[in-house]
């Protein structure tokens, strides 16, 4: 299937035109676009993207109000060809004593050449893959995103009930939620999340978001 | 420097996309994951007559549009995890077929990140492909790193290349030639349709001369021909020089450099042409030159009282250009330029440069990124990652017009 996507006439009523029999996608965000946007989201977390001169640009695009840190590397040749991750390495560690907790983004380029980056491992880094070229709809980048972002963190401590919708804006509000027993979900985002946890523990979850408007992102 | 903490300039491949989307009838088609050219490059806010990019980031369904003068033209076709690591086709060759019943006859194969890394997409196939569906298919050299300027400066070689072969003769001197002029260069991201606008008027005031190709602003791609019959070929970019080289030797078309800033700068421009076409200028306005001296000799005051240490960080025709231009104001001013270039001019890395400066009691004339960093500094460029309105849009950066543009900017700041 071509996922072949032309951009239309500023003045035409549909945004992208139709070029043949073969079906046309709406375009999609690349997966960096749709971590970056949440990251942002997030009032309290750094960005350090890993990947090329277009992915460091893009995300320089945003604006991260101090103390926020948005940071990117561009790969070389020394990281590319000889394996010498030395740079990348005194950058985490750089960015790692930020009092905020930073998400690096690894994207098509580092996935491709299977750059690993888990002997770096910091309490104050979460690292996501974001590579372009596997198959993955946004609402499951999303989703992932929250997998990976609170996989490691405390849950069901506290007997309290959380609501999980879109007015959660700090990654230290989604550690906190976390925590307690029960969840009202009301973002189809961060079902996913639940479905992880739910196989290890029991918590109660209540699903809201089917009467909840404003999901950005399907999740199918 | 790989890591960037402030700001990023655009690479070799993005400045290619948006200088090859200009061609209403030139497929640019991106061979890479995701739709780079359709959605990031989308961010790229520009307000600039060639092209109109809108992105609405409410939405999933993020339109990327272009209003060129004639149908849009950016496609993007995403290989898929199996075929990148086997190295197949297909998808390339769909995209291409679909292409080619939609009436295109030139493609331009946007070189992408994925194959810089993996290894250049074979020139045999696209040779193939093109044989095959009997289209004109063609890409550019660049590197996983390349800056935009080199990228500017290939995608002018891909051109030559490809629609002035060795077979395009010469038109016959006629009064089309007479009358006719055409420019290359410009760099798509910094907004230059504004500065060709400007030499369009100049010479059509000055001489009475109509412009038959621009490559901000071209009517198709196939006006590339039209250099052939023009009476002389102004260069805008240092990215176009040997170009405008190679066809003053291949067709005897000589060419005029028009960067600079200032009124030496736009009469040395004029005086030259008016030695190629043989004919006298019509001349300035009375009072034009008087004014003019006056508002420079105010500047040269206002500079002298400062007695500021002057940097100016930009690329390579901004510093050509303000070099001559500045340097009288300012005796304490270093020029560094933001990409490695021929006239050795030193180079600095646009993260190293903040790094340096930021907490200095330097005067920074540099891009809108760099100087939002400073605590003393005017804008002269743009580099596409802040958002500003870019208007009125008819506000050029060279000649009479870009010197009181940037007296009115470099006084604002210095009496502050």
């Amino acid at each position: 299937m071509v996922n072949l996507i032309q951009a239309k006439n500023i003045n035409g009523s549909n945004k992208f035109s139709k070029l043949s029999d073969i079906d046309i996608y709406y375009a999609q965000h690349c997966p960096l676009s749709l971590i970056c946007e949440e990251v942002y989201k997030l009032q309290d977390l750094n960005l350090f993207t890993i990947g090329t001169g277009e992915c460091v640009f893009y995300t320089h695009k945003q604006p991260f109000p101090r103390p926020r840190q948005n940071w990117g590397f561009t790969l070389t040749d020394r990281e590319l060809a000889l394996g010498d991750l030395s740079k990348i390495e005194a950058a985490l560690k750089e960015i790692s004593q930020s009092p905020l907790h930073t998400v690096c983004i690894l994207t098509c380029i580092p996935t491709l050449v299977g750059m690993d980056l888990s002997h770096l491992s910091s309490s104050n880094i979460t690292y996501i893959s974001a590579a372009g070229y596997i198959d993955k709809k946004p609402g499951e980048v999303i989703a992932d995103f929250y997998i990976q972002l609170l996989k490691n963190k405390a849950f069901a401590t506290h007997d309290e009930t959380a609501v999980w919708d879109n007015s959660l804006s700090s990654y230290a509000e989604l550690c906190r939620c976390l925590t307690a027993k029960r969840h009202i979900v009301r973002n189809k985002k961060y079902l996913p999340l639940f479905s992880s946890l739910n196989a290890t523990i029991d918590i109660e979850i209540i699903d809201d978001s089917k009467k909840s408007m404003g999901n950005e992102y399907a999740v199918t | 420097m790989p890591l960037h903490k402030y700001t990023s300039l655009p690479t070799a491949r993005m400045e290619m996309f948006y200088a090859a989307t200009r061609y209403p009838d030139l497929a640019v088609l991106e061979f890479s994951t995701s739709g780079h050219a359709l959605l990031n490059y989308g961010h790229l806010l520009r307000l600039d007559s060639g092209i109109v990019i809108k992105n609405d980031s409410q939405t999933l369904q993020n339109a990327y549009e272009i209003q060129s003068s004639g149908r849009p033209c950016g496609f993007t076709a995403n290989p898929s995890e199996t075929e990148i690591i086997l190295g197949d086709d297909d998808t390339l060759c769909s995209a291409l077929e679909i292409l080619a019943k939609s009436g295109f006859k030139h493609i331009f194969l946007l070189p992408s990140a994925i194959h810089s890394v993996i290894g250049s997409y074979p020139i045999e196939r696209i040779a193939e492909f093109s044989k095959k569906l009997g289209l004109n298919i063609f890409t550019a050299k660049t590197g996983l790193n390349d800056d935009f300027y080199s990228g500017s400066r290939q995608l002018f070689e891909s051109f030559q290349q490809h629609f002035l072969s060795e077979n395009t003769q010469k038109t016959p001197e006629s009064e089309i030639q007479k009358n006719h002029f055409t420019i290359v260069g410009g760099l798509a991201y910094r907004s230059s349709w504004q500065e060709h606008q400007y030499i369009h008027k100049l010479i059509k005031d000055q001489f009475n001369m109509n412009c038959s190709f621009d490559s901000m602003n071209p009517s198709s791609i196939e006006s590339w021909k039209n250099i052939t019959y023009s009476a002389f070929n102004i260069v805008t970019t240092h990215s176009a020089l040997s170009l405008a080289k190679s066809i003053q030797a291949k067709y005897g078309i000589p060419y005029v450099p028009f960067w600079g800033i200032g009124k030496n700068a736009e009469l040395k421009a004029l005086h030259s042409i008016s030695e190629i076409v043989k004919r006298k200028r019509k001349g300035y306005e009375s009072d034009t030159f008087i004014i003019y001296d006056q508002v420079m000799c105010q500047l040269g005051n206002i500079c002298k009282l400062s007695c500021a240490d002057v940097v100016c960080y930009a690329d390579i025709d901004r510093i050509d250009a303000l070099r001559k231009f500045l340097s009288e104001f300012f005796p304490n001013i270093k020029f560094i330029c933001s990409h490695q270039n021929h006239l050795n001019v030193a180079y600095c890395e646009i993260n190293q440069l903040i790094e340096r400066y930021k907490d200095s009691d330097y005067f920074v004339l540099s891009y809108d990124s760099v100087c939002k960093h400073m605590p003393k500094a005017v804008t002269i460029d743009y580099s596409g990652t802040e958002y500003h309105l870019l208007t009125p849009l008819k506000k050029p950066k060279i000649g009479i017009a870009g010197a009181y543009r940037l007296a009115e900017v470099i006084t604002e700041m210095l009496l502050k």
